[in-house]
Order: C-alpha cells, then structure tokens, then sequence
C-alpha cells in the first residue's frame, strides 16, 4: 500500500515536471509571433529634402512650452490594422509595478524659449569625434562614464540628440512576437548602434504598451506606469490607465515601454514608496531612463549580485533626482541590464547577462563625414 | 476505485503543483504573468472542475 502510494507520487512529480516544461516552452522559450495593432505614427517634423535625401530632422524655430506639446505640424497615422484604445482586461500582475497615481503624469521639462537648434548647440561638432568615453557629432553628443557609490557601481550615459530618431529601438531577429531574444550586443551591431542598453522584454509579457519606432504594436491594459518618447523630444511617464492609442497617435509618439516603475513624482521629486513585490523593490542590478527636457537624456545601468550591490528603486529614484532629471522610468533589470558601448559590453551583467526581446540604441540616422 | 477517479486523483495533484510552481515564480517575476495568461486560466478551470467532481463523488 505504502509503495503503490510512493509510486503514484513520484508518477505525479515526473508529470509535473513534463507539464511544467512543455507550458514553458509554449509560454515563453518557442518563438511565437503576435498578433500587431500596426499603427504607424509618422514624424510631423520629417522632411525631405531633395539635396540631403530623406531626413527627419528637429523643428528648428519651434519654441518648446512648459508642456513640451507639439508644434503646429500635424500627426497623420496610418492604421493598418484593428485601431483599439484598450485590449483584453489586464491581470493584478504587475512589471515593475507603478508610482504613479491616476492623474500623475509626469510632463516634460521647464519652458525654454531657445530654439533646440542653438540649444545644446556647444554640445555637437561639425564632424563626428571620438574618444573611449565620448561620440559627437552633428546630431549625436554621448558621454559614458563609470561612477561608483559606495558598493554600488554603475554607468551613465548622457545623451543629446539633435533628432529624435537617433533614439531608436531593436526587435530581437527584427520580429514581433514573444520567444525572440537576442544579446544587447547583437542587436546593437546590427543597427550600428553608439550605444545599447536592454529595454522592457516586451516578449515575456502579453500586457502593456508596445511602440517602437513610430510603430504601435500592442496596447492593452497594465497595472505598470508607461513611459512615452515623442516625437519632440519630450517624454512622460504616466499610470497605464491613462495611456490611450488616440492621445499617442495625437501627441506624436516616438517610443514607449511598459515596466516601471516611474521613479519620479510628477514634479520631479524623489519618491520613497512603489507598489511593487518587495524582490523588485531591493536591491538589484538595474537598468533605466531618464529625461532632462527635451533632447537631453540619460542612460543608466547599475550593476548588482556580484562586486556591485545593485541598487533598491528608492536609492535610483534619488540618484535621478541627484542627476537633475525632471522624470526617470525603471526598464528591465536584474540579469537582463545589460550597456554596450562602442561594441563592447562596459558593465558588468549579473550572471553574464541575459539576452532581451528588444533594446534602446542611439545610433546615426543621416550621414557624416 | 475507478479509472476515472484514479485519473482525476492525478490530474488534481499534477495541476495543484503547477500552480503551487505558478505562484512562487510570480513572486520572483511578476512579468512572466505564470498565473495569469489564457493557458493558466484554462489550466485553472480544469483544476477546479476536478476538485470539484472529486468533492462530489466522495459524497456518495
């Protein structure tokens, strides 16, 4: 009776195991490609211009508002597919979780009346120059560097970029879908990428806000704050209850991601409190975003669970607000940050890295000498 | 017992740990959504129409 009984467990345990696996091969390992809302949104400040070929370049006399809105151009999207504010109802699970509460959009920098042209125009150079920690260019100026806290190590990236494009993102094997993943690096030198960091593994997930290089793909309900790049260089940050695919086609949405949490108030002060499990609250290798105003961002990857400690979302949320940042958003972490630089990874990934279903590159859009 | 009990005794068992699994790898990684998908809701209602069919039976 008792071995029938042991028998019967172990039969149990090893069926266990074989359904486990076939479910994760079909949830996450296999490649599958999902269905798209291909909305694209076109750049209102594209031109093309005969003599330099097709371009997007920035609204050189457009004075930005505290709002950061949009100039007079118009945004014109083509749907090619469903055009849906919503889709199936999302699940108590969340990303990074959210910081943010409904009404807490986090809008762009102060108002500057300067035209972006002459802006940050001591920060570009007529030719691309290049050192081990620095790329400038007409339209590109980074600056990588390795900064340590205590027993935290971490490496900022601070970009300018004269045209938004520049800002760009990488599907892993250039598909859409969950179970396509690909190295940082491999993604970065693919698109020619100056620099890459991991982004929101959109794949690993059906929930949330999907829009890369103009393009919606997904934009179903999330528990997690959103974080949107537009087209004028302004970014926001937002619960997901207030992402709309109306508002995003209308505002000029460039890029978004869905992980979170935001980690900055709507006015830019540091925030204390995440509703979030307490793993993803501690301290861990991290990577993350952060806005400035419009066409000054920051890149930032912290490296955790080996010489580095890795940093809690609190101790980030400061070191954004320490950085000058009027609004930062945590991306994916843990074994997945993951900065390349000049086609070297420079940090130092948790458990060497993990490959992603996609990346946040800057790389060049138009030619130079 | 029947073989159809005997399968539902297994079927409960197996389903019950893998959402046992489910649950602490959502805490991990809530990302993954392991509880929270079409298949686990699918996977879910099994386990209850088990449960409760086995609850049932034992009655009589």
């Amino acid at each position: 009776m008792k071995k029938k009984f042991i028998r019967g467990l172990l039969a149990d345990l090893l069926l266990t195991a074989t359904a486990l696996t076939v479910f994760a091969l079909f949830h996450h390992v296999l490649p599958r490609q999902q269905e798209s809302l291909g909305i694209v949104i076109e750049n209102p400040y594209a031109s093309r211009d005969e003599q330099e070929g097709s371009r997007a370049v920035w609204p050189e006399d457009a004075l930005l508002t505290a709002s950061g809105s949009m100039s007079d151009a118009g945004v014109r999207a083509a749907a090619e597919g469903k055009h849906s504010g919503g889709g199936q109802g999302g699940g108590s699970s969340q990303k990074g979780g959210s910081a943010l509460t409904e009404g807490g959009t986090q809008e762009s920098g102060a108002a500057d009346a300067v035209p972006l042209s002459e802006k940050f125009a001591d920060k570009y150079t007529d030719t691309v120059v290049i050192t081990d920690t620095s790329y400038t260019s007409p339209d590109i100026s980074i600056t990588v560097t390795e900064e340590h806290s205590g027993k935290i190590t971490y490496y900022l990236a601070d970009i300018y970029v004269r045209d938004i494009t520049c800002f760009q993102s990488a599907l892993a094997k250039n598909a859409y879908g969950s179970g396509y993943r690909d190295s940082v690096a491999g993604m970065a030198a693919l698109s020619n990428a100056l620099l890459a960091v991991n982004g929101d593994y959109y794949g690993n997930t059906r929930e949330g806000v999907v829009i890369r290089n103009g393009v919606i793909y997904r934009a179903n309900r999330t528990d997690c704050d959103v974080c949107v790049l537009y087209y004028d260089g302004t970014m926001r940050v937002m619960p997901g209850s207030e992402f709309s695919v109306e508002d995003a086609v209308a505002d000029g949405a460039w890029q978004a991601w869905t992980f979170g949490p935001a980690l900055l108030d709507t006015d830019g002060s540091v925030l204390t409190s995440f509703s979030s499990t307490n793993r993803i609250i501690s301290a861990n290798p991290r990577t993350a975003i952060g806005y400035y105003e419009p066409g000054h961002y920051c890149l930032v990857v912290v490296d955790g669970r080996g010489e580095s400690d890795g940093i809690t979302l609190p101790a980030l949320s400061q070191l954004f607000h320490d950085l000058g940042c009027t609004a930062a958003y945590n991306l994916d972490g843990g074994n997945s940050s993951v900065m390349v630089w000049q086609d070297a990874v420079i940090n130092d990934p948790s458990g060497g890295g993990r490959e992603s279903s996609d990346a946040l590159l800057i790389a060049e859009v138009n030619d130079h000498e | 017992m029947s073989k159809v009990q005997t399968i539902l005794n297994h079927l409960t068992v197996v389903l019950g740990m893998m959402f046992l699994v489910f649950l602490i790898l959502d805490q991990f990684n809530p990302l993954m959504d392991f509880t929270d998908n079409p298949v686990s809701r699918i996977l879910l209602a099994v386990l209850c129409l088990c449960g409760i069919i086995q609850s049932l039976s034992t009655r009589h």
